[in-house]
């Protein structure tokens, strides 16, 4: 249950590599899997996805925690309500 | 991105006028202790004659210390202080560490006092702020040298385009270790870089610059062209086997042009036209950033967007590419 309210990242491309730390000159560690990760932190223009791995947030689609989409999905649906209210 | 001339005793009584449009000479001062019997001979000679022709030069000193360490690194700081503010180098203080016989016979070997020496290039760096350390590839990943601080040694002229300053003899005799009377030669690629990867079949590149015409490959994530000189970028050239490249340049008078494709010269050449930008696109993830007049180096991007300057006239300067 908790994982659901983390934020995750996805990775959809192949060979993008993975660094000890959150820059760009930081050893290689490995390559990444294109799969969703959690996203434990963000800095310096890189997301971390384990600890001690790095991969370039510029390649990686950030998700919202379910919860969060739920709450903006409510918030979005009950604004449309209200815009469907004002029309009539 | 020039040639540098390391000269010591070795060399006494030659005639530096030769070498009066190299970028510099790095002179020994001397070795060890504050002992002025510990000066270089020649280093007094060829400080005059390199402010005589006007040759940018430094100092670098030949490090002893083991037995009684903490005092010889205080000693040999100033040994090598007492020479800088007498000489005033103007391409800074560098100190020489490295395995030789005195410290061998002394059964002192660099790897085991790795963190020794690690306070005593805290300590040179931290006296000496624009200098550097001059060591071999081993000295330079134990100690974790600064990358901008590294001056590496090697006989082996094919990896002269990995280091700021590499060293090889200029007879081409590259095993010749016995280089008395010959002068050493050291490269530069570039004032602030390093030894980072070199040129690999993976991912090379190389810049053609104003007043230089094509300079040497680099690798991945290394520096093509210069900065800190007012050179113009006029192209470049991207080779690997790993990944297909289309690379865009945005050309002063020209516009965008391109794409231009691996191991094709991207901008232009012969024409004295300056790349503002450039543009690249890869089937795999890859950063990249330019060197801008004026603005220095761009954020990293990736595959697609432009990096560098439009509609404002600058020259980009130098570009470096990595896999992301």
């Amino acid at each position: 249950m908790l994982s659901s309210n983390k934020k995750k990242v996805v990775v959809k491309i192949n060979n993008l590599n993975v660094r000890s730390n959150p820059n760009i000159d930081a050893p290689i560690v490995e390559t990444c899997i294109p799969k969703e990760y959690d996203l434990l932190d963000q800095k310096n223009g890189f997301v971390k996805i384990a600890d001690g791995k790095w991969v370039m947030a510029e390649y990686v689609e950030i998700l919202e925690p379910k919860a969060e989409q739920e709450t903006k999905k409510k918030k979005k649906e009950s604004s449309i309500e209200d815009e469907e209210e004002v029309v009539e | 991105m020039g040639l540098i001339y390391d000269v010591s005793f070795a060399q006494q009584g030659k005639n530096l006028k030769s070498l009066s449009n190299c970028d510099g000479v790095i002179i020994r001062c001397g070795f060890g202790e504050d002992a002025t019997s510990q000066d270089d001979s020649a280093c007094a000679d060829f400080v005059a004659q390199c402010k005589r022709y006007n040759i940018p030069f430094g100092l670098y000193l030949f490090s002893e210390a083991c037995i009684n360490f903490e005092n010889s690194i205080k000693s040999e700081i100033k040994h090598m202080k007492r020479q800088y503010d007498k000489y005033k180098p103007t391409l800074g203080a560098w100190l020489d560490i490295e395995d030789d016989d005195y410290k061998k016979g002394n059964g002192w070997y660099d790897y085991q006092h790795a963190s020794q020496l690690k306070n005593y290039m805290n300590q040179w760096l931290k006296t000496f702020k624009d200098g550097g350390i001059y060591c071999d590839r081993s000295h330079a990943s134990f100690l974790n040298v600064p990358k901008n601080k590294l001056w590496v040694a090697t006989l082996d002229d094919t990896k002269i385009n990995d280091c700021v300053l590499c060293q090889y003899s200029d007879t081409g005799n590259t095993q010749d270790v016995n280089c008395k009377g010959k002068y050493w030669s050291n490269f530069v690629f570039t004032p602030n870089g390093g030894c980072t990867p070199k040129p690999t079949d993976k991912l090379n590149y190389q810049a053609h610059i104003q007043d230089h015409g094509w300079l040497p490959s680099v690798g991945a994530g290394q520096t093509a062209g210069s900065t800190g000189y007012g050179l113009r970028l006029e192209a470049i050239k991207v080779n690997s086997n790993y990944a297909k490249f289309k690379i865009w340049v945005h050309v002063q008078n020209k516009g965008d042009i391109g794409p231009f494709t691996n191991g094709q010269v991207a901008g232009t050449t012969g024409q004295s036209l300056r790349a503002e930008a450039f543009k690249i696109e890869c089937d795999k993830p890859i950063t990249y950033r330019v060197h801008s007049q004026n603005v220095g180096w761009s954020a990293w991007v990736k595959n697609g967007q432009w990096a560098g300057t439009k509609g404002k006239s600058l020259r980009a300067e130098a570009i470096e590419i990595k896999f992301a």
